[in-house]
């Protein structure tokens, strides 16, 4: 491998695992130190708003039913999930958050916020659409690789990611198409303020 | 609803994330500044607004809700008045 490539890949590895250990850390010394992070993931997953099946939620987190049941067995015990049959099929059960799991998906969804706001802080407009060009190249990437090894075992769940992983692709492409729209309206907006001094300065 | 009703179910949950006495509570006081709310008690009282008036308050809101008329002139352009 030559010095780049392992560079990247340090890079790449480090970041994973620094985010991971900073969202620990934030955890812990938080208001929802009895959240492991893997529980505040299927909070996340799970969301504020709607109510989710066992195998959808399953999905969303790439684990299997089995290892969701053990989890949310758990959040519900703490008070932060609500599991209740589907009135039209009471085979379905259907997940989501109580009023403190919303409290704590907010102030989880706020730290990532707060950490992507300070990783980005330093990069000009050029540098931001870069930054988003480069990784939404390197996750599509990541992401045929991940379903290529995964596709025998896990073809429901892999349907089901890969709707998410394009979920994710539209979403980049929108923020990529918003920030050339505010380029642009800038670049107007430069040009009028330039054509009103040069009509002040020759009025002069 | 109106206006008057989502100025009281506002006030009464803002004393309660704040933890004071709703008299306390002033259209015009600074959330965090005024009456001591930390980033909790702000998401507690925009889950529980939520709760009571069956809407979605986005974080980019949240953002721009600083006063309690704010909130009040946010929700009421929100849900359909009397």
């Amino acid at each position: 491998m030559n010095e780049y490539n392992r560079t990247i890949l340090d890079l790449l590895l480090t970041i994973y695992e620094k985010i991971m250990l900073t969202e620990e850390e934030a955890l812990l010394k938080g208001h929802f130190s009895d959240l492991s992070k893997a529980e505040m993931h299927t909070l996340a997953s799970i969301g504020p708003y709607e109510q989710r099946t066992m195998g959808e939620t399953a999905a969303r987190l790439s684990i299997t039913t089995g290892t969701l049941t053990v989890a949310v067995d758990r959040l519900v015990k703490k008070k932060y999930v609500k599991r209740e049959r589907a009135t039209n099929d009471r085979r379905i059960v259907l997940l989501s958050l109580t009023r403190e799991g919303k409290i704590a998906y907010r102030m989880f969804w706020k730290f990532h916020t707060l950490l992507v706001d300070g990783m980005v802080k330093g990069l000009n407009e050029g540098e931001r659409e870069q930054l988003l060009s480069a990784l939404s190249l390197i996750d599509r990437y990541i992401t045929d690789q991940y379903y290529k090894y995964n596709a025998r075992e896990m073809q429901t769940e892999a349907s089901e990611g890969q709707d998410t992983a394009k979920k994710l692709s539209r979403r980049t492409k929108r923020t990529q198409i918003k920030m050339k729209q505010t380029r642009e309206k800038s670049a107007r907006e430069d040009k009028v303020k330039e054509a009103v001094q040069n009509e002040q300065a020759g009025n002069k | 609803m109106s206006k008057q009703e989502i100025s009281d179910i506002v006030t009464q949950t803002i004393a309660q994330a704040a933890a004071m006495d709703p008299a306390e509570v002033k259209a015009d006081s600074d959330l965090i500044a005024d009456l001591n709310m930390d980033s909790l008690a702000v998401f507690e009282l925009v889950v529980d607004l939520e709760t009571a008036f069956d809407l979605q308050i986005s974080d980019e809101d949240v953002e721009t809700l600083h006063t309690p008329m704010q909130i009040i002139n946010y929700i009421a352009a929100r849900v359909k008045l009397d």
